[in-house]
This record gives structure tokens, C-alpha cells and sequence, in this order.
């Protein structure tokens, strides 16, 4: 996942799209450690352990557990990995580009 | 309970002499059997960390694979079952039964038989609010619709909230996924019971409620077409965020873990 994730990070960097991890390795700054060593970016949130807050809302019982949204918010996708995120993702964003093309 | 129970002993000992009243205690407090149990138990739990390690240490996959098949504890199962039967009806009995539950190797019909029993012969304990836990995990084994009989079982006739409660979340988490949307109803049913009346008990994941809660939510929040909910975060470095910070990109929601 990390390198395919990093890898999207950097193609998209010009696009409006936002990768946003729920981490659940524990204490901030053992997490900030591991991200920095990483060399992990993207903007992420403190969550605890695997029983942490956002993960027991959203009824996470498998990690990583991935949704897609798209520029509305609407849940779109979920549970894809790897090749199969990166083509929803650009899908998304093709979509976002020819709507707003559209309203030119 | 059993503290309180403790408690009131210790109080009526208190005219006895010292010694007297430190064995007599003592032995008040732990019955021969229980004691049999706890040595069992902890022999049992270093045979598994023995074998852990034996595993961390192996170099060949065939080594971790025999220590990961030795780990079962195979050979433990028989001396569970034989304290059972040793005391029958006691709390130390039942939880010999329930441990019998928790060894890898067991099959159906022990695994059925040591479920009839402690469903006939401790439905008054509380120490089968341990038990849907353990026929969540061994639904496989049981047969599903022993597991749901069994579970209904409880939620009806024990008179321990603890145990309806576990039982309930069991059945509801379960029934969640069914095709069937008769059954799926009855599920939401039951995770609502939970949040509503049993929130506050807990498994090895924490409250049920909180759990019952995340179950209901995604089942209506958090479905493909939905606008995903709205949260608040912290990142590594304590700055707030929200999710709706990110509304007008396309945005990848991980949940995820390094380990």
C-alpha cells in the first residue's frame, strides 16, 4: 500500500485531491516518528489503538479499510487497493474535470 | 460480588486468632477447585508463551508451523474437561467448559455437547456472559444455527444482564450480514437493545455499545451514494481538522496502521 499510496501522493500533487490516513498505531509521537522516517506526508489523524474513535464509529474491523469520495463527498468507492484505488481515484477526478469544464 | 462476598467473610473471621484467620480466609476465599482451575490455566498459558517463542525463534517455515500446531494445547483439553466433570455445577466447572471452547482443536460434537451443558447446568452463573464471545469465534465449528438458538437462548432465560447483553451484541453483529432481511431486521433490533440498554459492558474491543453503535452507523451512513460524515480529527502534531476541509477534492479515506 505505502508505495502505490506515495506514489499517488506525488502524481497528484497539482490535483484537487486529498489522500487522509485514520492511523491507529498509537501515541502521537511514536506515529510522528514512524512518519517521519516514512517519509509519509499526507495530513493524518491520531485515532489510538485499532479500537480508537473514528475507527469504532465508522465500524472498521480490517486495516488498511479505504473509501473513495468524491468532490461532493459522496461515498463512491470502498475497499479497493492498489491498481484498483488509483483508477477509481482518476475516475473521480475526470469526472470533477468535465463538470467543471461543463460550467465554464 | 465475589468481592463483597470476601468482604463479608473476612468481617465474620474477625474474633478468630490471627492464623486461624489468615488460613481460614484464605481458604474461604480460593475453593480447592478454583485453585485447580487457576493451576491449569497458568500451566496452560506458558505452554502457549513457550511455544510463541519457539515460534519467534524458528527458522524453517515447517519449525513455525509445529510450534504454531503444539500452541492448540491439544493435550489440555481432556484435563479441561475432566475438572468439569471432577466438580460439576460449580463456577470453576463452567469455566473449565468454557476454556474447552477456547483450545483451536475442538469439534462439533464436543463442541456442542460442552455448549448443552453449560446451558443446562449454569444458566443461573454469570460466567456465561463469556460465552457468546466464545461461540462467536466457534460459529463455524457449532453450526450457525445452533450458535443463534443457543444465543436466543440466553437472551431469554438468563437472569444476568451481562450475559442478555453479549448475547445480543453477538447475535446482532452476526445477523447483520444474513441475506435474509427478516433476519438482518432482527439484528438491527438487537444492536439497537444494546446500545439502549447494555452499552456499557464490554469485550476484548471495548464497549458493546460503542460497537453496536459503529454497526448501525455504517449500515446507514456509510453506504456507497451516501455524503460520507462529517468528523473532526487531530493530526501527529495536535492541528484540528475536519473532513468537510477537504469538500471540492476527491479524497481517500485510509484507515490504517504501520505495525
Amino acid at each position: 500500500m505505502l508505495p502505490h499510496e506515495k506514489a499517488l501522493v506525488q502524481r497528484l500533487k497539482d490535483q484537487p485531491f486529498a489522500l487522509l490516513g485514520i492511523n491507529s498505531d498509537g501515541e502521537p509521537e511514536e506515529v510522528k516518528k514512524m512518519l517521519v522516517e516514512q517519509e509519509i506526508t499526507w495530513r493524518q489523524a491520531m485515532d489510538g489503538d485499532t479500537s480508537g474513535p473514528l475507527a469504532t464509529r465508522w465500524n472498521v474491523q480490517g486495516w488498511p479499510t479505504i473509501y473513495i469520495l468524491d468532490a461532493e463527498g459522496k461515498i463512491r468507492f470502498r475497499d479497493l487497493r492498489d491498481e484498483e484505488m488509483e483508477k477509481a481515484v482518476n475516475e473521480l477526478l475526470a469526472e470533477l474535470a468535465a463538470k467543471k469544464g461543463g460550467a465554464r | 460480588m465475589r468481592s463483597l462476598l470476601s468482604f463479608l467473610l473476612v468481617g465474620a473471621l474477625a474474633g478468630l486468632p490471627v492464623a486461624a484467620q489468615t488460613a481460614a480466609a484464605a481458604k474461604a476465599q480460593v475453593a480447592p477447585e478454583q485453585a485447580k482451575l487457576d493451576a491449569l490455566v497458568a500451566r496452560f498459558k506458558k505452554h502457549q508463551a513457550d511455544c510463541l517463542a519457539e515460534y519467534q525463534k524458528a527458522t524453517s517455515d515447517e519449525a513455525r508451523n509445529a510450534a504454531l500446531t503444539r500452541r492448540e494445547g491439544r493435550e489440555f483439553l481432556p484435563e479441561f474437561q475432566a475438572l468439569a466433570d471432577e466438580f460439576p455445577g460449580t463456577d470453576a466447572a463452567g469455566n473449565a467448559l468454557l476454556w474447552t471452547l477456547r483450545i483451536g482443536i475442538i469439534e462439533r460434537p464436543a463442541a456442542q455437547a460442552v455448549v448443552a451443558r453449560l446451558m443446562e447446568e449454569h444458566m443461573e452463573s454469570e460466567l456465561l456472559s463469556g460465552l457468546p464471545g466464545e461461540l462467536a469465534g466457534r460459529a463455524a465449528v457449532i453450526g450457525q444455527a445452533d450458535v443463534q438458538r443457543v444465543l436466543g437462548e440466553l437472551v431469554e432465560f438468563s437472569p444476568h444482564a451481562s450475559v442478555q447483553g453479549q448475547a445480543l451484541f453477538v447475535l446482532g453483529s452476526q445477523g447483520l450480514e444474513s441475506k435474509d432481511a427478516a433476519a438482518r431486521a432482527k439484528a438491527r433490533a438487537a444492536l439497537e437493545r444494546v446500545v439502549a440498554e447494555f452499552g456499557e459492558l464490554e469485550n476484548f474491543r471495548g464497549k458493546l455499545g460503542d460497537q453496536a453503535g459503529g454497526m448501525l452507523f455504517k449500515l446507514d451512513k456509510l453506504q456507497l451514494g451516501m455524503v460520507a460524515p462529517d468528523f473532526e480529527a487531530t493530526d501527529e502534531n495536535g492541528v484540528k481538522w475536519k473532513l468537510s476541509d477537504y469538500k471540492g477534492k476527491v479524497v481517500l479515506l485510509d484507515f490504517w496502521g504501520y505495525w
